[in-house]
């Protein structure tokens, strides 16, 4: 990536959209603090990510970042529950207190029943589901969805993208990762295309009067 | 994230990989029973040996013998004086001689040759003799009594030990008087000495040299004829005593008793009257040496022993009497300082019990280090998952420390159990084979509680040193490449 340079509002829907291989998933990479940029900054919450030590990156995606993946990414040999429950482990909360949230967060999405269930006993849409669920259950500031859709059937899709837009009328900032232009368009604010590692088109910003993130 | 989430999550992980857990653990298990059945050989062994000094009160127990000289003539005799010397000094509660003499020995119909050895009444103070006599002891020290030991019944064909209780003991001793080696001089019996003088020649005693011939053939003859007569001609002394007493059977200290023990004044009725038949020649000669060879009405005046035992003072620094005995000229041994030398050695056998247990234990690591780093191979997507979710190198870390203490933690409990069911069977067997062979039964085994517990920490301190390296490896996975790997 190079000479990359992006403005994302707190509240906002935005998708990153272009070709493989055009530096999507590693903007998001950056975004979501997996890795860090060769020269630049990044800055969240006034926060330059750049600046921040690898174990303080660590507590920024715990506390603040929940991420999704077109793999889903789930821990196959564990129950739904358990998955979302690990997201908890590394952000301080109380073992009472975990299993508590990591349920409820399930039920809000449709899955109360599917608790016990591991990965492979769910539906590919139920398993973004519990994906999110384990993105949402440490109450992020900014969402970030790498192809959420990519694997899933159209009615699955469908669910997804309705379950997102949701969040994000919620007021959760999101950043989706998307060959899916339609569902860019369905869902996002503001569209910003990758070529070749570069930001070729950035939609104008619609005025929401939120802060910056 | 707690340790116990840790522990948790570890759990989980191995049961997803149960066969290679199984093998992983096994490998821990065996090296763990191989430590602690080792050291528990170690701890056995140091157990019996403490046991047997505590038992017998040999840490506060000295023994004293004659200076080993080329000259021994020259050497500080160890005789009554010494016994007063001896007991002077500080630190030294008891000091009495230990006297053994042969003697023939007949209760019922039964005749028995052996030693009988005398014990004066300040033996019974000390925690040995308590021990050996099994709390027995005389009335007096002239009392017609004797304590004798399981052996002794064993001599007479006797299974039951106590039946010999009440019993009469008729005790004879051979002794050698000087009265007999002087009459052997004079008279030998065939008048022989009249025909010598005979063939001496008067006239020629005048001249020196004949004087000094004859003389020098008189001296030698003489002294033969007073060696000959000091050990041919003795005599049989019998008293009658009454078994009061069986010594305790044990058999690991059977070396320390006589077959019969009696007080010492007894013993000295039946040797007053000279030298008992088989004692050692230097004492006639050491007596010669002083001049006290006809000083007393038998010779036992000059008795000398061949060691007097001290029960000394546990506060009192052994090296310190040791050093004042020693300035006495004599020999000193204290069991106290062997023991110290023991403990010396003990040190090195555990040392090198403990290698063959860490051998294994080092070849069970690499069973560890190799399960981890594969499970790390394997686990690589997972990693980047759990970092993705906000998981540090440091939490990574320790969730795959965590794993490897597990399997040493299940390893090790496995292991200290299996080890001591390994050590029981074993000291079964080797107690049978003691008893088969008459030796003294013990069980060679200990497994204390300390050694349990180190077993433990070495088993999960050697796992979890294992596991470094692969959590190093874990931590350092870069989440990005592992959540695109498949």
């Amino acid at each position: 990536m190079d000479h990359v340079t992006l403005e994302i509002r707190s509240g906002e829907f935005v998708a990153v959209v272009g070709a493989s291989g055009s530096g999507k998933s590693t903007l998001l990479s950056l975004l979501a603090g997996l890795d860090t940029p060769t020269s630049g900054s990044i800055v969240v919450d006034d926060t330059n990510l750049s600046d921040l030590s690898r174990r303080q990156r660590a507590h920024y995606r715990a506390h603040k970042v929940g991420m999704i993946f077109q793999s889903f990414n789930l821990l196959p040999h564990q129950t739904a529950l358990k998955n979302v429950e690990l997201a908890l482990y590394f952000n301080d909360v109380p073992r009472h207190d975990r299993q508590r949230r990591a349920e409820a967060i399930l039920q809000r999405l449709g899955l109360g029943d599917r608790l016990d269930h591991r990965p492979v006993d769910l539906s590919g849409g139920e398993q973004q589901r519990v994906a999110i669920a384990r993105a949402l259950v440490k109450q992020p500031r900014i969402l970030f969805a790498d192809e959420p859709t990519g694997n899933l059937d159209h009615d699955n899709a469908r669910l997804i993208e309705e379950t997102l837009t949701q969040l994000h009328r919620d007021g959760l900032t999101v950043v989706m990762v998307t060959h899916d232009l339609d569902l860019a368009a369905r869902t996002a604010e503001r569209a910003l295309r990758m070529h070749y590692g570069g930001l070729v088109l950035n939609n104008p910003i619609p005025d929401t009067g939120g802060e910056e993130a | 994230m707690t340790i116990r989430d840790g522990v948790e999550l570890a759990m989980g992980n191995l049961w997803r990989v149960k066969l290679r857990a199984f093998l992983t653990i096994t490998g821990v298990t065996i090296a763990i029973a191989t430590f602690i059945s080792m050291l528990s050989f170690g701890a056995g062994n140091v157990r019996h040996v403490t046991k047997l000094y505590t038992d017998l009160g040999l840490f506060t127990s000295m023994k004293v013998y004659p200076e080993e000289d080329s000259d021994s003539v020259n050497a500080a005799p160890l005789d009554a004086d010494a016994i007063s010397r001896l007991s002077k000094i500080p630190g030294v509660i008891l000091a009495f001689p230990f006297v053994t003499m042969n003697v023939s020995a007949q209760t019922a119909d039964t005749l028995v040759h052996t030693t009988a050895r005398a014990l004066p009444p300040e033996a019974f103070q000390t925690k040995l003799f308590t021990t050996l006599l099994d709390s027995t002891s005389f009335e007096s020290d002239t009392a017609r009594e004797a304590i004798v030991t399981h052996e002794f019944a064993e001599m007479l064909g006797i299974d039951s030990p106590s039946t010999l209780l009440g019993r009469p003991l008729i005790v004879s001793v051979r002794v050698a008087s000087l009265d007999s080696a002087l009459i052997n001089v004079i008279d030998n019996g065939d008048g022989i000495i009249w025909k010598r003088l005979d063939s001496i020649s008067f006239d020629s005693l005048f001249e020196a040299d004949y004087r000094s011939r004859i003389m020098r053939r008189e001296l030698n003859e003489g002294v033969r004829r007073f060696v000959t007569g000091f050990t041919s001609r003795t005599m049989t002394v019998s008293d009658t005593l009454t078994i009061t007493g069986i010594a305790a059977n044990l058999e690991e200290y059977r070396s320390r008793l006589a077959p019969i023990i009696v007080p010492e004044k007894t013993a000295r009725r039946l040797t007053s009257s000279g030298y008992v038949a088989g004692s050692d020649p230097l004492t006639l000669l050491s007596a010669a040496q002083r001049g006290s060879l006809f000083s007393g009405e038998s010779g036992r005046d000059a008795e000398q022993y061949p060691q007097v035992t001290l029960e000394v003072d546990p506060l009192t620094p052994h090296g310190q009497i040791k050093d004042s005995v020693e300035a006495l000229g004599y020999r000193a041994f204290s069991y106290a300082e062997q023991f110290k030398e023991f403990q010396r050695f003990q040190v090195y056998f555990f040392a090198g019990l403990a290698v063959v247990g860490l051998i294994a234990l080092a070849t069970a690591s690499l069973g560890i280090v190799n399960t981890m780093v594969m499970s790390i191979s394997e686990r690589r997507r997972e990693i980047g998952i759990v970092k993705a979710l906000g998981a540090d190198e440091l939490e990574i870390r320790w969730l795959f420390l965590v794993e490897s203490g597990v399997i040493g933690a299940l390893g090790s409990i496995a292991g200290i159990f299996s080890g001591w069911v390994a050590t029981r069977i074993v000291s079964l067997i080797i107690q049978a084979v003691m008893r088969r062979q008459e030796m003294p039964v013990f069980d060679p085994f200990d497994t204390p509680f300390w050694l349990v517990i180190l077993a433990f920490a070495f088993g999960v301190g050697v796992s979890l040193a294992a596991g470094l390296y692969p959590a190093a490896r874990a931590a350092r996975v870069d989440p990005v490449e592992a959540l695109r790997s498949e």
